[in-house]
């Protein structure tokens, strides 16, 4: 049997702490998290969200219109856009891409940006239902020239404003109107509310 | 102990003299010839018999063509560690909108389109679950009479047919005498088969058309107004599956050859002699609805409420045996002597209903006493409890039911069955309560006998042109029963329609591919006064062609002659619609659908 005195294992559980740490950091540096905050890629065309939604004052509603009635938002179709467009700045090369690809039939294939994978339920119709104002997930998108994801969209940023935390005053207030100063969750935190 | 072996054999061969080693581990060690095998004496020496990486290295030097198994190993274990850095970059994502959206079409929310199941000849309702036009789900139609929201394993089922990788892409043109055969368009298909129809036509016009039991009116009229344009043409319908003997008993005890409807809902007592009605027997899943709501007591008072009860005699464990109250384990052939049995004790024992006067009837019966059958059939106690359900079925005559006759009861007395379950039915006075002959699903549209007499017409050289039609005989039939694989030989043009390239496409000239009925429109009529609406949810998936709209082009052919609607009708949706107007079942079925849920859509 070996002898280990006090000073040894003081040593060793310091060197395994330092180890361990060095481990953290490793696995923490090398592989990416979850979220893809921050994330903006270049689009097919160069929509400004500051330009149609901000300076113009275009409701979001207007193009995304289906967020109230569908799970997913959805990025118009191209005849929504040639609402507009068929008089509206048509001189500018983007807006003759886009009217060449209306013509001719074919899609515009837009980069996705805010992404959940595929065991997350997420509906757009119930949070919009509940008053969550677009700007609470995607950021202030009226300020955007081009749209970057603002959230982290992971599972603990969700779980916070399900459980009340960082939940909107407006939504707050919706969900408890009684209350002065509601506290707590205001949205399910089962697991199988979005993992059904 | 190697030493012991070395000096053992050393002295062995020095001495001629063979001293058995002290340690040893087989018997065989004990053997002088032992030592002297040359195996051994190439293994002496070692530590293992057979050295285990030695070995494995003589396997992986058996397989030179693939990869050797540490090859293999090694590629392996590179790979996963590649797969796992795979991650470190999320993929790029499209998100492509429609360029223009339909109206009814929101992404991410179903739309639910009313349809007709046409799986099985029975036709049920179903409402086809579709995302941004494929079709994904059936459901049954809560509205539908017939089937009330419920659909069996093979309605449901029937959907992945749709999306089958062997469904026919292309229509096919067969060399039948070398097996060869080669993708052709439809023109072609057309421009190949008009001549040889006008050809059929003109020398004494012997076609068939071999078809499965046909719901559609309207697609039967228009077989026959194509068939108008040859002189001996004949539409032959045959389903393997259908119980023949039931139209066939009607027929001997009523006069008309129609299967009655059966009303299991009114029924309180009913016996089922080997009818698996709630799962294969003519209309399960309308008479499992039918059945389930005299079982259950939501809507009844507790002191008067009634649960309807179910005897079954079947000679296999089937859904309805399981679900019977009583289960009594037969010998196929057996459920007739009970029928008979059970009429014996009501009409000649106890002498109670109309036909206890009868005396053709009580000397027909008079062999088989309550006694006799039990001992027969070995149900121990048998006597009483047949007695006891006897009494039973005269206490609620009129309210209640027997059924008998299936796929597993099927013997060369079937059609004695039927009339022995006419003569219950009959004696208990179910006519027009249960046994409603007023609401019936008609007389099948073919036969057995009309099939066999087709496969001899082929034989005999009497069929010029075979077009088959979602029917499968090859493979329903084997080959070599009736002769069928030499009689389709004989006959100089076979036309398989069908989704795929199936067993009788084997012997076919040319293999047309059908719609899908979620592809098609159409319409059933399961029931008199019935019909039940089909229409397509999705666009046709692949160069397809519905068998309908292959019979009209056909039938404009110059030298035809054909008359009748399918000349005036553009194509077969105009068609079905003209007939449909006609009939106003278009109007039925809109009314129908207005009262079923605002989410269905009727195109």
């Amino acid at each position: 049997m070996v002898r280990i005195s006090g000073t040894q294992k003081k040593l060793g559980v310091a060197l395994s702490l330092v180890i361990g740490v060095f481990v953290v950091i490793g696995v923490v540096r090398f592989f990416p998290t979850a979220s893809n905050q921050g994330y903006a890629p270049e689009q097919p065309i160069p929509f400004s969200h500051k330009l149609h939604a901000g300076d113009n004052k275009i409701p979001c509603m207007y193009c995304h219109s289906e967020a109230e009635k569908s799970r997913h938002a959805t990025i118009p179709a191209l005849n929504v856009c040639m609402n507009c467009h068929s008089v509206v700045k048509t001189d500018s090369p983007h807006i003759q891409k886009l009217r060449k690809s209306y013509e001719e039939g074919k899609p515009i294939e837009w980069v996705r940006i805010h992404e959940l994978p595929d065991y997350v339920y997420f509906p757009h119709k119930r949070h919009v239902a509940q008053g969550v104002s677009c700007e609470t997930c995607h950021g202030n998108v009226k300020e955007m020239a081009r749209v970057e994801q603002k959230s982290a969209l992971t599972m603990g940023w969700c779980m916070e404003c399900h459980r009340g935390q960082t939940t909107p005053r407006n939504v707050m207030l919706k969900m408890y109107p009684h209350v002065k100063n509601p506290r707590g969750p205001v949205a399910p935190v089962n697991c199988n509310t979005c993992h059904n | 102990m190697d030493n012991h072996h070395k000096e053992q054999n050393e002295k062995g061969k020095a001495e001629q003299s063979f001293v058995p080693p002290r340690h040893w581990i087989g018997p065989e060690e004990l053997e002088a010839s032992y030592w002297s095998d040359p195996q051994v004496l190439e293994k002496r020496g070692q530590e293992f018999y057979e050295k285990p990486v030695e070995w494995l290295e003589k396997v992986d030097k058996v397989d030179k063509k693939g990869l050797a198994r540490r090859e293999f190993l090694t590629v392996m274990g590179a790979s996963m560690a590649m797969a796992s850095f795979a991650c470190a970059r999320r993929p790029v994502h499209k998100i492509i909108p429609y360029v223009v959206k339909p109206e009814e079409i929101t992404p991410g929310v179903a739309n639910w389109y009313a349809s007709t199941c046409l799986d099985c000849a029975t036709s049920c309702g179903v409402l086809v679950k579709t995302r941004e036009g494929r079709p994904i789900k059936l459901e049954g139609n809560p509205d539908h009479p017939l089937n009330q929201g419920a659909l069996c394993t093979h309605g449901q089922a029937s959907l992945l047919n749709l999306y089958d990788p062997d469904r026919l892409k292309a229509p096919l043109a067969r060399v039948r005498a070398h097996g060869t055969k080669k993708e052709i368009s439809w023109s072609e298909v057309d421009s190949m088969l008009q001549p040889k129809l006008r050809t059929v036509a003109s020398q004494g016009g012997k076609l068939r058309v071999l078809s499965g039991e046909i719901q559609s009116d309207s697609t039967r009229r228009l077989i026959r107004e194509f068939l108008s344009g040859f002189r001996d043409a004949k539409h032959v319908e045959f389903e393997p599956m259908n119980l023949d003997e039931i139209p066939e008993s009607q027929e001997v005890c009523y006069g008309s050859a129609a299967v009655p409807h059966y009303r299991f809902d009114q029924a309180e007592m009913i016996v089922s002699l080997g009818a698996d009605f709630l799962e294969n027997w003519i209309s399960p899943v309308e008479y499992a609805r039918a059945w389930s709501k005299g079982r259950k007591l939501e809507n009844q008072k507790a002191s008067h409420a009634k649960l309807s009860k179910l005897v079954c005699f079947e000679s296999m464990m089937t859904v309805t045996g399981a679900n019977a109250d009583e289960r009594f384990p037969v010998r196929p052939g057996d459920e007739l002597k009970i029928a008979l049995a059970l009429a014996n004790e009501l009409i000649v024992r106890q002498k109670k209903s109309r036909f206890a006067q009868d005396t053709a009837a009580t000397a027909i019966l008079d062999g088989y006493s309550v006694e006799k059958v039990a001992s027969e059939i070995g149900i121990e106690n048998g006597a009483s409890q047949l007695r006891n359900l006897a009494d039973e079925l005269w206490k609620s005559r009129g309210k209640s039911l027997v059924v008998g006759g299936g796929l597993h009861s099927k013997t060369k007395d079937s059609l004695a069955l039927q009339i022995a379950v006419n003569l219950l039915n009959s004696a208990l006075e179910n006519e027009g309560v249960t046994v409603d002959g007023s609401q019936n699903i008609g007389a099948p549209h073919g036969s057995f006998a009309a099939f066999a007499q087709l496969v001899s017409d082929m034989k005999s050289g009497a069929v010029d042109a075979l077009i088959v039609y979602r029917s499968n005989p090859a493979f329903t039939l084997s080959s070599k029963s009736l002769g069928l694989e030499d009689a389709i030989k004989k006959v100089p043009l076979v036309i398989v329609v069908s989704d795929r390239e199936d067993e009788t496409g084997l012997w076919a000239d040319f293999i047309l591919p059908d719609h899908h009925y979620l592809e098609n429109w159409g319409d059933a009529n399961p029931r008199k006064g019935l019909y039940s609406l089909q229409q397509p949810a999705i666009a046709p998936m692949y160069n397809t062609r519905s068998f309908q709209d292959s019979l009209m082009t056909w039938s404009k052919t110059p030298g035809l002659n054909i008359a009748g609607l399918s000349s005036r009708a553009k194509d077969w949706h105009d068609y079905f619609k003209i007939i449909g107007k006609r009939h106003t079942i278009v109007s039925l079925q809109a009314q129908q659908l207005s009262n079923s849920s605002g989410k269905v859509h009727c195109g």
